[in-house]
């Protein structure tokens, strides 16, 4: 049977399943990479566990919340800064980084784009890498391969239908059209950030602390700060509420903008739309 | 090494999963030997979510603690509550699971406390029958436990400690004997805490709660509250070292503590108390 010569419905129903199989082609790929029966220890380090999370820029806005928390930086609208002799209350690099960054005042976008994400990127990517947490750059060429293969495929079929549509004048090919885009956009938005060990290590530490969500209101102590940057970096800045942490509403996505997710997520995020992105909580695909 | 020095070595000590003080147990993972985990803390989660706990016992031995089966009843055991605990024990596979030897409801209304049941003939029999019930349905005898009471129960035939021990071998199950509730007992009816222990069935013991009250007053006068919200006393910890004397099987202990968290630096020195506590009664033994 020559699926090309299947009526409108009929193709359409084959296009759909034809989407389906690519869409599970590419995660079962995804979830061949770096998969270890080891189960390693949950991390505890916030910064790191929010890079895994989110990347560098997550690591950073988590390092800028703490600092606030602690109360080393202060919040005027978006300008986060500090004074020049804070500095010294870095605990790590990372946060002697931001500090430094906001001794003249900086804005998230800009930490996180700036020297502080390359600081994180240098400190956790390797040290996630070697744990099989985060994908090598190996890995993610060779899934970004099999998700161009497999994106060039479904367009293949789509753009044969079509023409062959045309040659027969059979112009209604508008839903075909729709449903191509559709499963392009899907797949496209495919990550490939986490290996599967990572997505696993990352929801279980959102298990196993899950109720500390209900007693965000008890970390407003600066002596809780540690479990404070905890919940940031597994839950992200959507766990706590503004009206608890005030300042916070310079690390949230602003409502009708549209860069919820590609401030925190990087641009091809696959689970984040409009302001549900859950202050970079990537997850499903590994993304 | 000798027999008893194998014993002693297989002694473990530990403490109850909270999330307020995970980040803690997570660091400290190499000094804890086993985490027990609430499973009415977990039936939130679904079987997946579940299984983060599982996946963490091959980093630390788990056992499961259930509080809401009221197995010391006439009522029967609610078929709800011993579903949604068979769930967890069954998707987190711990080495071992326990219950209070305790009521927790009336025919219509949960008391939200643990509840002692007048110690007698009749709640052996009723006990046995909801701990049979229990076991078929999660696929384990559960280790149980004596609980603290502030009353002495109406309608008691036998003394508790007698009452415990029919269950344990009638169900053929072993004692998660919890100190702190017979040292908060035995301060509140004016008896010895060590004479005390040594009426339960410290043969059938594989597991030891301890945990820290404080006491209180009301209008009846002053009493001893075990609310989990304090240090270990000396109190508890001697008897914890008398327990490691009398019994010749290895412990497993577990500090439990439900609010008022310290540093865990705090915490941990609770663990090493225990530790010494037992390694001084299986010194004494040899």
């Amino acid at each position: 049977m020559n699926p090309f010569d299947l009526y409108g419905p009929q193709f359409i129903a084959f296009y759909s399943v034809l989407q389906m199989a690519s869409v599970g082609v590419v995660y079962l790929f995804w979830r061949s990479l770096g998969k270890s029966e080891n189960f390693r220890r949950p991390m505890t380090d916030p910064y790191l566990i929010a890079y895994l999370r989110g990347g560098s820029k997550e690591a950073v806005k988590v390092v800028a919340a703490s600092l606030t928390h602690r109360r080393c930086t202060k919040v005027r609208g978006d300008t986060i800064t500090t004074e020049a002799g804070e500095a010294g209350l870095a605990t790590n690099q990372l946060e002697k980084t931001v500090l430094e960054a906001c001794i003249s005042g900086a804005t998230l976008r800009q930490l996180a784009n700036g020297r502080s994400a390359d600081v994180a990127e240098r400190l956790f990517h390797q040290r996630l890498v070697s744990e099989h947490l985060i994908l090598s750059e190996d890995q993610r060429q060779k899934a970004l391969l099999v998700k161009a293969l497999v994106i060039g495929g479904l367009l293949a079929v789509a753009v044969i239908k079509i023409l062959l549509a045309i040659q027969r004048d059979k112009h209604n090919v508008m839903v075909l059209v729709i449903l191509a885009a559709i499963g392009v956009i899907a797949l496209a938005k495919f990550r490939f950030w986490r290996t599967p060990n990572g997505t696993t290590a990352l929801k279980d530490l959102k298990s196993l602390f899950g109720r500390l969500k209900s007693q965000t209101s008890q970390l407003a102590n600066s002596s809780q700060n540690h479990q404070f940057s905890f919940l940031l970096a597994v839950f992200g800045v959507a766990a706590l509420t503004t009206s608890e942490y005030a300042f916070l509403a310079a690390f949230k996505p602003k409502q009708g903008s549209n860069s919820g997710c590609g401030n925190s997520c990087g641009s091809s995020c696959s689970s984040c739309s409009g302001g549900s992105c859950g202050g970079g909580g990537c997850g499903g695909c590994g993304s | 090494m000798t027999q008893q020095e194998k014993e002693s070595f297989k002694d473990r000590v530990g403490l109850g999963w909270r999330p307020e003080i995970g980040i803690g147990i997570l660091q400290q993972l190499d000094k804890i030997d086993i985490i027990e985990v609430v499973a009415e803390n977990c039936t939130h989660l679904n079987n997946a979510e579940l299984k983060a706990f599982s996946r963490l016992s091959s980093q630390v031995d788990i056992v499961v603690h259930a509080l809401s089966l009221g197995l010391a009843s006439t009522y029967p055991v609610s078929t709800k509550h011993v579903e949604a605990v068979a769930r967890v024990v069954n998707a987190i596979k711990p080495e071992a699971w326990s219950e209070h030897l305790a009521f927790v409801r009336t025919k219509d209304r949960e008391l939200g406390h643990l509840a002692a049941p007048p110690w007698s003939e009749e709640t052996v029999e009723s006990t046995l029958t909801n701990i049979q019930v229990a076991t078929q349905a999660v696929g384990s005898i559960p280790h149980l436990e004596n609980i603290s009471t502030l009353y002495h129960p109406i309608g008691s035939t036998m003394s508790e400690a007698d009452w415990t021990t029919e269950i344990i071998r009638g169900a053929k199950s072993t004692l998660l004997i919890d100190l702190e509730n017979i040292y908060a007992n035995s301060r509140n009816f004016k008896t010895d805490w060590f004479t005390e222990m040594l009426k339960f069935p410290l043969a059938e013991v594989k597991y030891v709660h301890i945990a820290g009250g404080h006491e209180a007053t009301d209008d009846a006068g002053e009493y001893f509250l075990d609310d989990h919200l304090h240090p270990v006393s000396e109190d508890v910890f001697a008897l914890l070292e008398e327990l490691a004397f009398r019994v010749s099987q290895p412990l497993t202990v577990i500090l439990e503590r439900d609010g008022n968290y310290p540093e865990f630096n705090q915490t941990n020195a609770e663990l090493n108390q225990a530790r010494k506590a037992l390694a001084k009664g299986r010194q004494r033994r040899r």
